[in-house]
């Protein structure tokens, strides 16, 4: 089983920092992975300069040319060099930090769905019993899926004319793209992603979202001060 | 400038797509981009180009394909100003829906709708004019793509903005000359820029 850790920064949101500290945060969590080299750790980019060695770059891809957070979509095209048989996906946005080993704590899941983070603190949003609110019950800071799976949500997304539709109607993030095109995911258990801004006890958690809050490198709680004693 | 039959129909089909929302498929949205493709910018836009167009094209029969042209609204400044029947206008969109909306808003302006994504490959050299009112939204290489292919004595009227805050504007220019000078036409019959407020947009005529 070889896991591929992924990553995507576009932009100047942020910067190469972000990348590098969470690859040796998940080296560091999980050195017999990394001794092993047990897992590969990518970045899809339209900028690698500054990343650290060991960091596979994915170079940013064009036709079509994508803009900001739509770059995650392409997670799902089948032309990226992960999709591997026997691989397994897991993707972090560069706002979260790593505070356990992610693979022991996914030892026993479910790789034949998708995988992303809910945000039950959202759901009073919901009307009339059906999904009509754009301020969606899931979020995709952390994701998980098989890597040989799951490409009808590009194919859905690129390849039937409506992606230029898609990106105004769901302007603003892929979150609502996956809820509202009835993409089937599940949710993490709340001990795997947790929310800093709307979660108090984040200690349990492998890893910890900054999920809409404006972020800075500095605010990234160092691992050490987080650090379980069972690692 | 407005056309209240145009108008009044658009109200309808919103309408209509709300009904459908409510047995069917449930896609809301396309009520608000109806709307925005009503918006006083695209009126003043497209029938800026339609009218130099007109002007410079100098003949009243011919071929006239619109790329990317939503639900109509430039095809239907186009027939504004050719308004004989020897004056084909095509209008196409990669999105399926424009061709069905198309037909209910602009039905009766002798246009023919239909599905297309540019990166399609289809008989340009049937043509006389190429007009693009979406460049911003279309990859740099298939609109030279089109440039290459079409028939040299083939007008094209393109135009793009500098309107850079949108997701799905992926090919602005800050200028009308530098996205003119990104055409690499033959032969340039007019650049120029029109001032919308909140952002500019730039057309280029020429062959």
């Amino acid at each position: 089983m070889i896991f591929n850790v992924i990553t995507v920064k576009f932009g100047d949101k942020y910067d190469s920092e972000f990348v590098n500290r969470l690859f040796s945060e998940i080296s560091y969590y999980s050195r017999s992975y990394y001794t092993n080299c047990w897992f590969t750790f990518y970045c899809y980019t339209d900028n690698p300069e500054g990343l650290a060695h060991g960091i596979n770059v994915i170079p940013a891809k064009k036709d079509p040319t994508l803009k900001g957070v739509w770059n995650k979509l392409r997670l799902f095209d089948p032309s990226m060099p992960y999709v591997k048989e026997g691989h397994y996906n897991i993707y972090l946005d560069l706002d979260t930090f790593v505070q356990d080993c992610i693979f022991t704590r996914l030892a026993h899941h479910d790789w034949d769905t998708l995988y992303v983070c809910g945000a039950p603190w959202k759901k009073d949003k919901k009307r009339y019993g059906r999904l009509s609110s754009y301020d969606v019950t899931i979020h995709s800071s952390v994701m998980a899926w098989k890597a040989l799976s799951h490409f009808e949500i590009w194919n859905h997304f690129n390849n039937h004319g409506l992606r230029d539709y898609f990106m105004r109607k769901y302007s603003g993030g892929m979150d609502r793209f996956l809820a509202h095109e009835d993409v089937k995911m599940k949710t993490f258990k709340r001990d795997f992603v947790r929310s800093m801004k709307y979660e108090k006890n984040i200690k349990d958690a492998a890893i910890v979202s900054f999920e809409e809050l404006d972020v800075q490198f500095g605010d990234l709680i160092p691992n050490y001060k987080t650090k379980r004693e069972s690692v | 400038m407005y056309n209240s039959e145009i108008l009044y129909r658009t109200i309808k089909l919103s309408e209509k797509v709300y009904n459908e929302s409510m047995y069917g498929v449930d896609d809301l949205y396309r009520i608000k981009d109806l709307s925005h493709s009503m918006d006083h910018n695209h009126w003043v836009g497209k029938r800026h180009l339609a009218e130099k167009f007109y002007d410079l094209y100098n003949h009243e029969a011919g071929k006239l394909l619109v790329l990317g042209g939503w639900y109509g609204m430039m095809a239907y400044q186009l027939r504004r100003m050719w308004t004989q029947s020897k004056m084909n206008i095509e209008s196409t969109d990669m999105d399926p829906m424009c061709q069905e909306f198309g037909y209910e808003i602009f039905g009766d302006y002798d246009i023919a709708f239909s599905t297309l994504n540019i990166s399609d490959s289809f008989i340009i050299t049937q043509y006389t004019g190429i007009v693009n009112t979406s460049c911003e939204h279309m990859e740099q290489k298939d609109i030279r793509s089109i440039i290459e292919r079409k028939n040299k004595d083939c007008w094209v009227a393109f135009q793009s903005n500098n309107y850079t805050d949108l997701d799905s504007h992926i090919n602005c220019y800050p200028s009308a000359e530098l996205f003119a000078e990104s055409l690499e036409l033959d032969w340039y019959a007019d650049v120029d820029t029109l001032d919308l407020g909140d952002f500019q947009r730039f057309t280029v005529i020429g062959k």
